[in-house]
């Protein structure tokens, strides 16, 4: 009895590329729309107080961020308006005022974005350049806290 | 003369390049993406911007925070420096918020010294309470 071995048939090991591209333009589709452009405003080397209390804004026009970051071993603050420091905080009263005066924006206020270990003493300069500048709102930054 | 057969062109889409194409854009999406935490807000009120006063105002409570973290309401002691939920704080507020609404007037006064966190803490108990009268002790 002859067995009749059929010949297999040689596999083709090539690289299929259809399903290939279908999970890359998968994966792009996935980042493009997670993406979202987002200017340097905010300052990366802040870290904000923790609360369960906060507000979520979603209407983020006519605000005045400043930017209060720490370092403990100097025991002196950074204060920051997007990447420009600000020495003296009185300097940010007369920026704050062009800034509500240019907004036109009837809920124009300051978004003080203090690091959690920054002293009282330091944010209230800010705020009295707040006042000064006639700004009746500010809001303090906050992130989740954590249990 | 001899007209050479022009060989039929074979069209077919180039997957190499296309590969490369994508592959680059993806990696510019991958190394661009951030996760972005999501940010809140408690708000108050500047001092020096207050209306003229109404005779109906009931008296302002003032939340002091002494440079230990202890909170204070009108000097009767309401949290610990432990206590960062400080409930008593909740309730007193509460209170007067049920007996005079809105309308009532807290002032927070923390020592220099005092940690925002610890500010932020107060702010959240405020937010807790229904304050919406908010504003900081205005020093001279």
């Amino acid at each position: 009895m002859k067995k009749k071995w059929l010949a297999e048939d040689e596999e083709s090991c090539a690289l299929q590329m259809g399903p290939m591209m279908d999970c890359v333009f998968l994966l792009i589709l996935y980042f493009v729309s997670v993406s979202t452009i987002d200017m340097v405003r905010i300052s990366k080397d802040v870290h904000l107080p923790g609360t369960h209390q906060g507000i979520v804004e979603k209407d983020e026009s006519g605000r005045f961020i400043v930017d209060i970051e720490w370092t403990e071993s100097l025991y002196e603050p950074t204060y920051k308006v997007g990447v420009l420091v600000v020495r003296d905080p009185l300097d940010l009263a007369p920026m704050i005022e062009k800034s509500a005066k240019l907004s036109k924006n009837a809920s124009f206020r300051v978004v003080l974005r203090a690091d959690r270990r920054v002293p009282y003493e330091f944010t209230q300069q800010v705020m009295a350049a707040v006042a000064a500048a006639n700004v009746p709102n500010m809001m303090f930054s906050t992130v989740e806290k954590e249990n | 003369m001899k007209f050479r057969e022009e060989k039929d062109e074979v069209c077919e889409l180039q997957m190499g390049p296309m590969m490369d194409c994508t592959f680059l854009l993806l990696l510019y999406f991958m190394a661009s993406s951030q996760i972005k935490i999501e940010e809140k807000y408690l708000g108050l009120m500047m001092p020096g911007n207050a209306t003229a006063a109404a005779k109906s105002l009931p008296a302002e409570l003032t939340l002091a925070i002494n440079e230990n973290g202890q909170v204070f309401c009108n000097q009767q002691p309401v949290g610990a420096a432990d206590d960062k939920l400080l409930p008593l704080l909740q309730a007193k507020l509460k209170q007067c918020i049920d007996l005079f609404g809105d309308k009532q007037p807290v002032v927070i006064h923390p020592q220099p010294k005092v940690r925002q966190q610890r500010i932020v803490d107060v702010l959240a108990a405020c937010a807790s309470a229904g304050v919406k009268n908010l504003s900081f002790f205005a020093n001279q």
